[in-house]
């Protein structure tokens, strides 16, 4: 339950940071993409909705169960040529040691 | 995909107890006394210590010497057993099914709701209604109506749904059999009555296999009767399942058409699924979850943001009051052949000389094989085997009459497939040999349009030469 108002004294406010640093690598991790950064507009399109899922245990994230009920819509934008289905989730993509998933 | 590798490789269909441990990493386990769903604690030579739930390895993997454990943190991570110098199991896993009991659940408990379509949705198999066990390595098909709301909860929104598990196979393991088995019990269902629609979650790969198996058995279905699947797996936010469980259950519950179709993405976004008449579909992409698609027809309806558009005029309309009859025998001494080029002249002849009672050849273009197989058609058609003729073009119609060579099969007692799918006609015949009769009126019948699996013109604009994506 997200209660309506949050009186800050008496919580524990958490507050996470994530960095992201890309890496100039011949090809992306999952795929055979190269890593190049393009400014020209995209070529393909589509949306999606994503959901929440069950973790190996069946539970399912509070966090994530949250922002589904918001009932966003994901814009994918991709290109023609330098992503490919395994990004655009069409296709199964390598592992590190060379299995599909 | 259709589950995790694990439940491929178990030993049966059913047996998904297969922890995806072996060797050294097994041994661990075994010598702790610690399985899957066990909550250990180790500590390393580098005075490290970590506790957590051992996790099954889902992925066939020829690593002998890690155990996964889940941190309270939500975590995985992989123990380097050579590692290890103690291990303690602090508690055992539950052996009851782990389920959403615990922790957050996406939908309440719900209740019949009046006024909504009432459906039965029969599971064979596959991700699509099927939720994720970890604590075995595989996906198992959702075991009830509350599990399928627990998963996805917006089906409660669209249909009273009634749920049932058929059987659990991979699709590529069915047989005739298996769609007998599927057509009785869908018969079954409908003529108890009370239901607008029926859903099958079934396996992507043969899924058009099914559909035309169906379409034949089904005759004069009063409801829709529509096959669903789902070609990216559960476990992730981009899978198609869910849209596609919820558009298949629309298109059941409040389509105006009475007749088997599959109903799966129509691009690879979420826009739109699309209804696809069982006999004129197939599975044309390995991965794309908008695999499936009509060839030489429209698609018969879409299905967007709740509402079924239907896209042909010609259709069988719904009618409860219309008394189905179930035809669900099939002969399975029928085989398909793909010819070409430089096959040998004796392709047939196992078959001919088993006793095989139908052959359907996926010819070249307009329906051509390799002469030097004519000398078994000919002793095929001389054992009255019914030899039918399709095209791997898959696109377009066979029309034996305008080389020589196509007018000799002809004299040889071919029987042209017209525009029929390969796939359709093996399970047409398959089904004119079950019902029995004398060879020579199922050859004119495999050429009658009995399901809308022969169409009488090939129009520019349905037609398929080729399978365009737009986005390419």
């Amino acid at each position: 339950m997200i209660p309506m108002s949050i009186d800050h004294a008496k919580v524990q406010t958490l507050v996470g940071l994530e960095l992201h640093q890309q890496l100039n690598t011949r090809e992306k991790l999952f795929c055979s993409d190269p890593t190049v950064i393009r400014e020209d507009e995209p070529t393909v399109r589509f949306k999606r909705r994503l959901r929440p899922t069950q973790s190996e245990l069946g539970q399912v994230d509070e966090a994530a169960l949250f922002e589904f009920h918001k009932g966003r819509i994901f814009n994918y934008e991709m290109y023609g040529e330098g992503t490919c289905l395994v990004e655009a989730d069409g296709n199964p993509f390598k592992t590190l040691c060379g299995l599909l998933a | 995909m259709k589950g995790t590798p694990d439940s491929k490789n178990a030993k049966s269909d059913n047996d998904a107890s297969d922890s995806g441990y072996h060797g050294e990493a097994q041994r661990f386990l075994n010598k702790a006394s610690a399985t899957v769903g066990d909550l250990i604690r180790v500590t390393t030579k580098t005075g490290a210590m970590f506790e957590g739930v051992v996790m099954p390895r889902t992925a066939i993997s020829t690593d002998e010497m890690h155990v996964v454990i889940k941190q309270k943190s939500g975590y995985n991570v992989g123990i380097d057993t050579k590692q290890v110098v103690t291990i303690t199991v602090q508690k055992r896993g539950s052996s009851e099914k782990t389920g959403t009991q615990e922790g957050a659940t996406i939908a309440a408990p719900r209740r019949v709701v009046k006024g909504l379509p009432t459906i039965s949705l029969l599971s064979t198999g596959g991700t699509i209604a099927s939720k994720v066990d970890y604590k075995t390595g595989a996906v198992s098909p959702a075991l009830s109506a509350q599990d399928l709301y627990d998963v996805v909860p917006e089906l409660g929104n669209v249909a009273n749904v009634r749920a049932e598990i058929l059987c659990n196979i991979l699709s590529e393991n069915m047989s005739p059999e298996t769609w007998s088995m599927i057509a009785d019990a869908i018969g079954k269902r409908i003529l108890e009555g009370g239901l607008d629609g029926v859903v099958i979650a079934h396996g992507t790969d043969t899924m058009h296999y099914t559909s035309a198996a169906l379409s034949f058995a089904l005759r004069d279905l009063p409801i829709p009767v529509v096959l669903v699947g789902s070609q990216r797996s559960s476990d992730r936010p981009s899978s198609d399942a869910a849209m596609n469980l919820i558009n298949a259950a629309i298109a059941s519950g409040k389509g105006p058409f009475a007749e088997v179709v599959i109903c799966m993405h129509g691009e690879m976004g979420d826009s739109y699924s699309l209804c696809h008449r069982g006999t004129k579909v197939r599975k044309m992409h390995t991965s794309r979850r908008d695999t499936f698609v009509s060839i030489n027809v429209k698609p018969i309806a879409k299905v967007e943001e709740g509402n079924v558009k239907m896209l042909v005029g010609e259709y069988p309309r719904r009618d409860s009051k219309r008394e189905l009859r179930v035809e669900a025998r099939f002969d399975d001494k029928v085989a398909l052949v793909k010819t070409y080029p430089g096959a040998p002249s004796h392709l047939l002849d196992s078959f001919i000389d088993k006793g095989y009672h139908g052959i359907v050849l996926e010819g070249t273009g307009l329906g051509h094989v390799p002469e030097k197989m004519y000398g078994s058609i000919k002793r095929a058609n001389e054992e009255d085997i019914v030899v039918v003729m399709t095209s791997q073009c898959i696109s377009g119609r066979i029309n034996m009459n305008v080389y020589r060579t196509g007018r000799e099969l002809l004299a040889l007692g071919v029987v042209p497939g017209e525009d029929m799918l390969p796939e359709t006609a093996l399970v047409k015949l398959m089904w004119l040999l079950g019902k029995g009769g004398n060879h020579d009126k199922i050859r004119e019948l495999i050429r009658t349009n009995l399901a809308g699996e022969i169409t009488p013109a090939s129009s520019a604009e349905s037609s398929t030469p080729q399978v365009i994506r737009e986005e390419e």
